[in-house]
């Protein structure tokens, strides 16, 4: 998981288009059968290609998964499960760009209504990395709750459903830390010796922001709060960042 | 023969399963896998191509007229219904109509009528203006030259096996080649008698100084063929003789075959059987070949069906021994099950299937599209089982795993800068070398 720009906005006409769609859903005598049927012809249509089209520049470069960050995304992923909320199939707010494996785990899962728990983080609209963490090992990590004395439930729940903690996920961001930290580091080097300007470092900064590679560790330590620890906290007071 | 798809319907779990087999370039031969956890109805997905290959009078044989359990619940007919594609040369038909064009269907029902409570297990019925059907008249019936296919359960003993069983595996013919599939009290002895008699009778045709080329030929391949590094560490067969088959290791050690250790014994049993039932339904003529670099293989078609051939096996034979089989039956088409990603690895194209469990009422059947299946034959095992094919979250142990939550949960806490207990101090620093050592990279090669 990983901090996202805000949603963005959709055409008027196709606004429009999905509110028709999900009126005609709340009329209809099933509206979980419609809401099945409804969504299936959309996702086939011409008509609903800006929705793909605006997920997917959300997602940014190599449309990661907006779950796990690892895989690519191809399916628009109903954060709140059209089986369960069907007057919400066809809703804008209600989508997310994910990967088969993140889309097929969470199924119809949502807590609490579909099964005791602390509902999950939308990465959309909540601040991730409040919830979140990422070790030195690339685990990412639930944050802890001084109120409660435990880890914060909602994330340790989200990394469940979501299956965030499976070793695939874990060794590719163990890979693009690692590898981002001895870049960090070899640019304080040159720097160090004048070969690199703060010009240039920022360079840097904003190209590896944009690599697809796993970016929920860029996104944690050179946007979020992961910036404060070493070699990040050098790296960015040097290129002023 | 080969099979080109396999249709169930209503049969045990498989509410309708479809799976078609031909490769990119139509051929069939080569290394196809099944997939899936236990109880997700590999077995039976063996079970079934091999009841619509062989027809409702040989199966009848090993499953019986009336058999329970097959048909899923409240439905009132069950279908197994394989593709049979064919080889003008080796498979012939009987008369009673024209050769079929091409593929043609097999197909086998249990069938409940009104007011029983058991199905009655037969072909499905002909189309109106039709005495007989392709498959009737070719590879269900006992009589009609070459439709070689076997199938092998996860028991393959080279003795041992039951009255009943046995008297199944002695029968000869379709039957005798499934029969370790069905039943798990039966072995595979026929075979070993099989070669130690024809090692008599050629023994017998020299002492009547008429020695027999056949005989000659047989015990040559067979011999050439099993002492072609089947076997580790360089154990070949050194003799037959009228009692034991003998195997001789590369520090010259003798031993029966019986002697030696069940994953041998169970590769051994299974290739002898193989040849063995190729030789009853081809004969010796055209039997063995070599290949481009004189290895000896068996050039004859034919669909073999294993269920879990790693049985017994080490990872390191789990890996060479699909490889031994394509090698040495490059005609063959193998349709094996497996939980063995070294086995998996193994497939060739369109080559893997995959079942969910059953009770994961989101995944379908299907085969690994050709993205999934590059990335499972050319990465390493351990990505194999984490990959789509196997599907584990993770490949530690569940000890290993809750080390690291709760180093996970201790490093939030220390994070949050929360008080740690004495106990916790110690076990985070404890916690912290284990991590070191869990997460430890593999060191770059300079």
């Amino acid at each position: 998981m990983r901090s996202l720009p805000p949603r963005a906005a959709l055409p008027q006409a196709t606004r429009n288009k999905l509110e028709k769609e999900s009126r005609a859903i709340a009329d209809a005598e099933d509206p979980k059968d419609e809401a099945e049927r409804r969504y299936g012809n959309a996702r086939k249509a011409k008509w609903f290609k800006p929705v793909v089209e605006s997920l997917g520049a959300m997602s940014g470069v190599g449309q990661r998964c907006m779950y796990c960050s690892g895989s690519e995304a191809s399916q628009v992923e109903h954060f709140r499960p059209k089986a369960v909320f069907p007057l919400e199939a066809m809703k804008w707010e209600n989508f997310l760009w994910t990967c088969g494996i993140c889309n097929l785990n969470k199924s119809d899962r949502f807590p609490p209504e579909t099964e005791p728990g602390e509902p999950i983080i939308n990465p959309l609209e909540e601040d991730v990395w409040s919830f979140f963490f990422i070790d030195e090992f690339g685990n990412l990590t639930a944050r802890w709750r001084a109120d409660l004395n435990e880890v914060d439930p909602r994330a340790a729940k989200t990394i469940e459903i979501l299956t965030l903690d499976r070793d695939t996920l874990q060794e590719t961001r163990q890979n693009r830390l690692d590898d981002l930290k001895a870049r960090v580091q070899d640019s304080l080097e040159l720097c160090r010796h004048g070969n690199l300007k703060q010009k240039d470092l920022r360079g840097r900064y904003d190209e590896w922001r944009t690599q697809p590679f796993q970016p929920d560790v860029a996104s944690y330590f050179l946007d979020g709060p992961g910036r404060l620890e070493s070699p990040f906290a050098e790296f960015c007071a040097e290129a002023k960042c | 023969m080969y099979v080109k798809s396999i249709t169930l319907e209503n049969l045990k779990g498989f509410a309708d399963l479809h799976f078609d087999f031909q490769r990119e370039d139509s051929s069939y031969a080569g290394w196809t896998v099944f997939v899936g956890g236990n109880a997700s109805g590999k077995s039976t997905l063996l079970k079934s191509i091999a009841l619509a290959m062989m027809g409702p009078d040989a199966g009848y044989e090993l499953i019986g007229r009336a058999p329970a359990g097959w048909l899923a619940r409240n439905e009132h007919r069950a279908k197994a219904m394989t593709q049979v594609d064919w080889d003008q040369t080796h498979d012939k038909f009987k008369p009673g109509g024209k050769p079929p064009g091409g593929a043609f269907d097999a197909e086998v029902r249990w069938q409940l009528e009104k007011g029983e409570e058991i199905p009655i297990f037969r072909a499905a019925p002909l189309p109106k203006n039709k005495r007989t059907s392709s498959a009737q008249r070719g590879p269900w019936n006992p009589n009609a030259p070459g439709w070689f296919c076997a199938g092998y359960g996860p028991m393959r003993r080279l003795s041992g096996d039951s009255t009943q069983a046995g008297m199944l595996a002695a029968r000869g013919g379709v039957v005798s080649r499934f029969v370790t599939l069905f039943r798990e009290d039966a072995a595979l002895s026929e075979s070993e008698a099989w070669l130690k008699t024809n090692h008599s009778r050629w023994l017998e045709s020299q002492l009547l100084k008429s020695p027999s080329t056949e005989l000659k030929q047989l015990i040559d391949g067979v011999t050439a063929l099993l002492s072609d590094d089947l076997l580790p560490h360089g154990m070949k067969i050194s003799r037959t003789t009228v009692d034991q088959v003998f195997i001789e290791d590369r520090n010259k050690l003798e031993l029966p075959m019986r002697d030696i250790s069940d994953g041998c014994r169970s590769i051994y049993a299974t290739v002898l059987d193989l040849v063995h039932g190729m030789f009853e339904v081809y004969g010796i003529d055209g039997l063995f070949g070599t290949d481009s670099k004189g290895r000896p293989i068996v050039l004859r078609p034919g669909v073999v069906l294993i269920d879990e051939i790693e049985a017994h096996l080490h990872p390191a034979w789990q890996r060479d021994i699909p490889e031994w089989l394509k090698l040495h039956f490059p005609n063959v088409q193998f349709l094996v099950t497996t939980h063995s990603p070294l086995v998996a690895q193994a497939a060739d194209p369109n080559g893997v299937f995959v079942l969910p469990s059953q009770s994961d009422l989101n995944r379908e059947p299907r085969p690994l599209d050709s993205d999934e299946f590059e990335k499972l034959r050319l990465g390493k095992a351990e990505k194999t089982l984490l990959g789509t094919a196997f599907g584990l979250k993770s490949v530690r142990s569940h000890w290993a795993n809750q080390r690291i939550e709760q180093w996970k949960r201790l490093n939030a806490k220390s994070k949050a800068g929360a008080r740690f207990t004495m106990t916790e101090t110690k076990e985070f620093e404890h916690l912290r070398q284990q991590m070191a050592l869990a997460f430890e990279r593999e060191p770059e090669t300079i």
